[in-house]
């Protein structure tokens, strides 16, 4: 990297960190970024991470999980793990979602994932409108994976860990392609769906696998055949 | 005895000495403590001190990944650094962060060195 794409990129980092930056100052010493992924997907879990970031990190390349490939989300994976003082993950499975609902499934997997932490944050950054059940400090950041730095390391490394999951769900469940979507509402997917029915871990609750020609929606642990 | 995450941590620290020996680096140290941080590595290459973290998984990519995040760590690698950067009267060494991912899947080993990791501000 060239001196001068060096220090653009560790602009970029910094300007990341305002939020951050106004906690420590305010006597904060640890800052957790808060995610979460999965919430639209049709089948799977949601995750949720939570990343406390040490105070003079700037951690090359990293930005909003959406903005990144595949592989890069990856390598930061290693790094975030390596320079993290601490990272907490939460699931909430398909029968947690559709037991409750996939916001209150959301939160509770932040929460899980906040309480997984190895210290307790001074404060929380947590990405959208929501604040969690936890009785210190936080700010919901609408569109924080965006705007701070540790709500994206925690976007990342939830983001990570989903899919991880979904790849192993697909040995277990194949043919409806959830190696490749993940989970999530793609021609493929719905095609396999018309085509074999739900599998075990699809939610019931979401309208989408409703509308798509399920006559019997959905009494918990039973799958559903065409 | 089954393979303990210590165990697998050393093994994985090892394979990455000799790989970033192969790669032309001087070996400084290993496993150097400063107080609650741990370096894994130091190395040196030019006139360019690095701080080696080095991550290994076991089963492909990096085992079942709930498991491998939710290590408790507390590393604090740049204290750490500046620690040794001021116990060796280093402080105006050039110096960057590395990180080396390690995976062995079936006696295969993938290794992944990610240069510049990250940067300290301190």
């Amino acid at each position: 990297m060239s001196r001068r794409a060096t220090q653009v990129e560790q602009q970029r980092l910094r300007a990341m960190l305002a939020l951050e930056r106004s906690l420590w100052e305010g006597g904060a010493s640890y800052v957790a970024g808060v995610d979460e992924a999965g919430r639209g997907a049709l089948a799977g879990p949601v995750v949720a991470a939570a990343v406390i970031l040490p105070r003079s990190m700037l951690i090359r390349g990293l930005n909003d999980s959406k903005q990144l490939t595949p592989a890069a989300r990856d390598r930061l994976y290693v790094v975030i793990s390596c320079a993290a003082l601490g990272i907490g993950v939460g699931v909430v499975d398909h029968e947690g979602i559709d037991r409750e609902n996939i916001r209150r499934a959301n939160l509770r997997a932040m929460r899980q994932a906040v309480d997984a932490l190895p210290l307790r944050p001074d404060h929380l950054l947590i990405d959208g409108v929501d604040c969690i059940d936890w009785p210190w400090p936080q700010t919901p950041v609408i569109d924080g994976d965006a705007k701070s730095l540790s709500v994206a390391a925690a976007s990342v490394m939830a983001k990570v860990t989903r899919d991880r999951l979904m790849v192993e769900c697909d040995q277990r469940y194949p043919g409806y392609g959830f190696a490749r979507h993940k989970g999530y509402g793609t021609a493929e997917h719905i095609e396999a769906i018309n085509q074999h029915g739900l599998c075990p871990i699809h939610r019931r609750s979401f309208r989408v696998t409703r509308h798509n020609g399920f006559r019997s929606p959905p009494s918990r642990g039973q799958v559903s055949r065409e | 005895m089954p393979d303990t995450t210590r165990a697998r941590g050393a093994r994985g620290e090892a394979i990455a000495a000799r790989f970033l020996a192969a790669k032309g680096y001087e070996i400084l140290d290993r496993n150097y403590r400063a107080g609650r941080g741990e370096l894994d590595l130091i190395v040196r290459q030019d006139d360019c001190l690095v701080f080696v973290e080095v991550k290994t998984g076991s089963s492909r990519q990096f085992g079942p990944p709930e498991t491998w995040v939710d290590v408790r760590k507390q590393r604090r690698v740049t204290r750490a650094a500046v620690r040794y950067l001021q116990t060796h009267g280093l402080n105006d060494a050039a110096c960057r962060f590395d990180v080396v991912g390690i995976c062995q899947d079936r006696g295969r080993t993938n290794i992944v060195h990610i240069e510049n990791a990250f940067w300290s501000e301190e």
